[in-house]
C-alpha cells in the first residue's frame, strides 16, 4: 500500500511498496486471448504470470460472455463443398476488404475449431439436442456467405477459462495494471506495473511476454451521455497499443475509427437484427411496417450432403449484399438524410425463433441486461418494435484492426515480446476467434522462447524511478485535474476533429490543440483507484494523438467495409494507399510508413 | 444510479467487489458499498455473481429502450 514518510527535512513523502515478481512468460491482459495464451503455456512446464488489470471472472470484451465464434467447421463445411480457402477468400475479399494479413487468416481460420473442441473440454455447451446440424451444434450466418458463427452458451466463458488457468497453476495477478515494458538490446526482459486498488508498485522480470490488452476504447463520448455505458468494457483502454509505440515498435491502422451506429439504450446495438449474431434474425422496418432490410436467408440444413455450394457464385452473392453496406450503415445516412425512425421487427418470428434469439441474447454480452430490461419494461419481442438511435459511440471496433504490427508468429521486433487477439494489427473482426487461436498460439511461441532463455536478461534503466515519480506525482499534487476531466476534454478533442469525416486542416489543428492540451493536463489522484485511471489516460492520449496523426497521413476515402471519409481527399486512391499505415515514434516524434497489400 | 443493493439479503462475501471489472464496489467491515455509480459500464456481472441475488441494476432515464408498442395483440 501507498505511505508516508517523513524525511530528514521534516516534509512528508510518499512511499511506495515495491514488489518485484519473476515468472517465465509475462502475460499482459487476462482477455480470452491471454487467458488462452497461458494456459497453453503452462503445458511446456514453463511458470507463468497474467497480470489483469480487473479481475479475469469477468474482465474484457467476453467478460459477460458472447454467444457466438466463428469458424471453420470441418465435418459441417467439408459435407457443403465449402473449404478453408472459400472462408478465407471470404473473410479477406468480403469482410477485410483485403486489408488483412493472410498468414494471420490461415492460423485463425485453421485452428478456432480446434480452439471451440477446447472450449467444449474446459465445460462449455456447444451442442444441442433440438439441432438438425452434425455435431448437433447451432450454426448462423454472420461474417461469411455460409453459415459459420457457432451460437454456445458462452456466458461464462472467462469464469470457465480462469478455473482452467488456475488449475494449471498460472499466477493470476487481478487489479495490476502493465504500464511500461522493459528491454534492452532488442530482447523483452521485463515490466512495470500498478496495483489498480493499492497503487504498489510491480517490478517484472519476465524471459518472455505476451501483449494482449484488447481494444482502445473511451476515445470518444457515447450517445447516451452515460459515460461508460459502452459497448465494450471502459477498462479496455489500449494501454498495449500505447506501450508498444512508447517501446519503438510500429502499430497499424490507428485511423480506423468507426462509429457503433444505431445502439439501443443499453448500448449493445444490433439484437436479433438481420446479420447479427443472435439469429434466427428480425428484420429492420420503418414506422410504416416498410423492410429496409428483409431478415437473414437461412442455409437448408435439410440439404447437407445432398448438394454442394458453389463456392464463388456464394461469395459473389455475399459481396454484392455486402457493397449495398451494413444496414446500420445504411440507416445511419438515411437517418441522417431526415429518414426514420426505424424499428427491428421480429413480430413475424415463432415462438420458437423468439425463444432462440432471447436464450442467444441471455449469453451474448450486456444483451442479457438489455432482455431484462425489455421485460421490466414489460416490452415483448414477438409483439412489440424496437427503435434504433442514432451513432452509439465510435472506438475501434472489429473492421478497425488497429494494433501492434507482428510476425507469422505473433511476435514484435523486440526479440521474444509477443502479441495476441485484438493487440493485433491488420485482421479485421478477428475478434474471439482470433483471440482463442492468436493467444494459444502466441502462449506456445513464448513458452518455447523461454525454454531456450537460461536465465532472466539484465534489467536497467530508470524505468521504475520515472514510474514512481509520476505516480508519486499525481498524488501529491496539489491543485490538479481529475481523470473525468481530462477524459472529456481529449474525447472533445478527437470528436471535434478527427470525427467521421474529417479533413487535412480539422486534423492538423486537432493535434496542435492536443499538444497544447497535453501541456497544460496536470492529472491528479486521490487514491489507488484514481491513480489507476489516470494511468488510462495516459493510454487514451496516446491513442487519440496516432489516430489523429494516421488519419492526416491517409489522403484518400475509403467506403465500407474499411470505411474512412476526408473531403479533400474524396476518392479511393489505391495506387498510394492500397497499404496499411504504420506509426512509430522516434526521439519523441511520429514517423509514418506504408505497408503495401499484395493483391 | 446502478447498481442496488439490498443489504438485508447480503451475506458480506465481497464477491461483488471482488470481481467488478470497474472497481465501481467498495468492500468495507459493513458490506459492500457502492462508491463509484458512474464508473458502471452496465455489464451486469454483480448481479450475475451475487450468491443471494441482492444487487441489480437501475437504468437511467438517458438509456432507457424505445419500443413501439402494439397494445392488446
Amino acid at each position: 500500500m501507498i505511505s508516508w514518510i517523513k524525511n530528514r527535512e521534516g516534509t512528508m513523502n510518499l512511499k511506495f511498496e515495491v514488489i518485484p515478481v519473476e515468472t517465465d512468460v509475462l502475460v499482459i491482459g487476462g482477455g480470452l486471448a491471454g487467458c488462452m495464451a497461458a494456459i497453453k503455456a503452462r503445458e511446456s512446464g514453463v511458470n507463468v504470470t497474467i497480470a489483469e488489470k480487473s479481475n479475469t471472472l469477468r474482465s474484457g470484451c467476453a467478460g459477460v460472455g458472447i454467444d457466438h465464434i466463428w469458424a471453420y467447421i470441418p465435418p459441417v463445411h467439408s459435407k457443403i463443398g465449402w473449404t478453408i480457402e472459400d472462408l478465407m477468400e471470404d473473410h479477406a475479399e468480403v469482410m477485410a476488404h483485403n486489408f488483412i494479413f493472410k498468414d494471420l487468416l490461415y492460423l485463425v481460420a485453421s485452428s478456432s475449431y480446434d480452439r471451440i473442441l477446447d472450449l467444449e473440454r474446459f465445460g462449455l455447451n456447444f451442442r444441442y439436442e433440438d439441432s438438425n446440424i452434425p455435431g448437433k451444434f447451432r450454426i448462423v450466418n454472420q461474417f461469411h456467405s455460409m453459415p459459420s458463427s457457432f451460437n454456445f452458451d458462452g456466458r461464462d466463458i472467462k469464469v470457465k477459462l480462469t478455473e482452467e488457468a488456475k488449475k494449471r497453476r498460472v499466477n493470476i495477478m487481478n487489479r495490476t495494471m502493465v504500464t511500461d515494458l522493459l528491454f534492452g538490446d532488442g530482447h523483452i526482459s521485463g515490466a512495470l506495473g500498478v496495483g489498480t486498488q493499492t497503487g504498489d508498485l510491480y517490478f517484472f522480470k519476465a524471459k518472455t511476454v505476451v501483449l494482449s490488452t484488447g481494444r482502445a476504447n473511451r476515445l470518444t463520448r457515447n450517445l447516451t451521455g452515460v459515460d461508460f455505458n459502452l459497448p465494450l468494457p471502459p477498462h479496455l483502454t489500449g494501454d498495449g497499443k500505447a506501450m508498444a509505440l512508447r517501446a519503438g515498435l510500429e502499430i497499424i491502422n490507428m485511423e480506423f475509427i468507426e462509429s457503433r451506429y444505431l445502439g439501443q439504450g443499453v448500448n449493445q446495438p444490433s439484437g436479433g437484427a438481420p446479420r447479427g449474431t443472435y439469429q434466427p434474425a428480425g428484420s429492420v422496418v420503418d414506422a410504416n411496417g416498410k423492410v429496409i432490410t428483409p431478415r437473414t436467408s437461412f442455409y437448408d440444413w435439410g440439404n447437407l450432403g445432398k448438394k454442394k455450394v458453389d463456392p464463388i457464385e456464394a461469395r459473389r452473392e455475399f459481396a454484392e449484399k455486402r457493397a449495398r453496406g451494413h444496414f446500420m450503415f445504411r440507416l445511419f445516412d438515411m437517418h441522417n438524410g431526415g429518414e426514420g425512425p426505424f424499428y427491428l421487427d421480429l413480430t413475424n418470428g415463432t415462438e420458437e425463433e423468439i425463444k432462440h434469439i432471447e436464450w442467444s441474447m441471455s449469453n451474448e454480452g450486456k444483451c442479457w441486461l438489455l432482455l431484462s430490461h425489455f421485460r421490466e419494461e414489460g416490452i415483448d419481442l414477438r409483439r412489440d418494435k424496437i427503435e434504433y438511435m442514432g451513432a452509439s459511440v465510435r472506438d475501434m471496433r472489429g473492421p478497425s484492426a488497429a494494433g501492434i504490427l507482428v510476425n507469422g508468429d505473433l511476435e514484435t521486433k523486440i526479440k521474444g515480446l509477443f502479441a495476441a487477439g485484438d493487440e493485433v494489427g491488420g485482421f479485421p473482426w478477428s475478434c474471439a476467434p482470433g483471440a482463442l487461436t492468436m493467444g494459444w498460439y502466441a502462449g506456445d511461441r513464448a513458452a518455447q522462447y523461454a525454454l531456450k532463455q537460461n536465465s532472466f536478461l539484465p534489467v536497467g534503466g530508470d524505468s521504475l524511478d520515472s514510474l514512481m515519480e509520476s505516480c508519486s506525482k499525481m498524488l501529491t499534487i496539489r491543485e490538479g485535474d481529475h481523470w473525468k476531466e481530462v477524459e472529456l476534454a481529449v474525447q472533445n478533442i478527437m470528436d471535434f476533429y478527427c470525427g467521421d469525416v474529417t479533413s487535412g486542416p480539422l486534423l492538423r489543428r486537432g493535434i496542435d490543440r492536443l499538444d497544447e492540451i497535453k501541456k497544460d493536463i496536470k492529472l491528479k489522484a486521490a487514491n489507488g483507484h484514481e491513480l489507476w485511471r489516470c494511468l488510462e489516460l495516459k493510454s487514451i492520449i496516446t491513442n487519440i494523438d496516432t489516430a489523429m496523426t494516421a488519419s492526416l497521413e491517409r489522403k484518400e476515402s475509403r467506403k465500407y467495409p474499411v470505411l474512412f471519409n476526408r473531403v479533400d481527399f474524396p476518392e479511393q486512391d489505391d495506387k498510394n494507399y492500397y497499404a496499411f499505415l504504420a506509426i512509430k515514434c522516434e526521439n519523441g516524434k511520429f514517423k509514418c510508413s506504408k505497408i503495401f497489400i499484395q493483391r | 444510479m446502478p447498481p442496488i443493493i439490498t443489504m438485508e439479503e447480503c451475506s458480506l462475501c465481497g464477491k461483488c467487489s471482488d470481481i467488478c471489472p470497474e472497481d465501481v464496489f467498495l468492500m468495507t467491515d459493513a458490506g459492500p458499498q457502492v462508491v463509484r455509480p458512474d464508473e458502471c459500464w452496465y455489464c451486469g456481472a454483480c448481479v450475475m455473481d451475487c450468491p443471494t441475488s441482492s444487487i441489480k441494476i437501475k437504468i437511467p432515464l438517458a438509456m432507457k429502450v424505445s419500443a413501439l408498442r402494439v397494445e392488446g395483440k
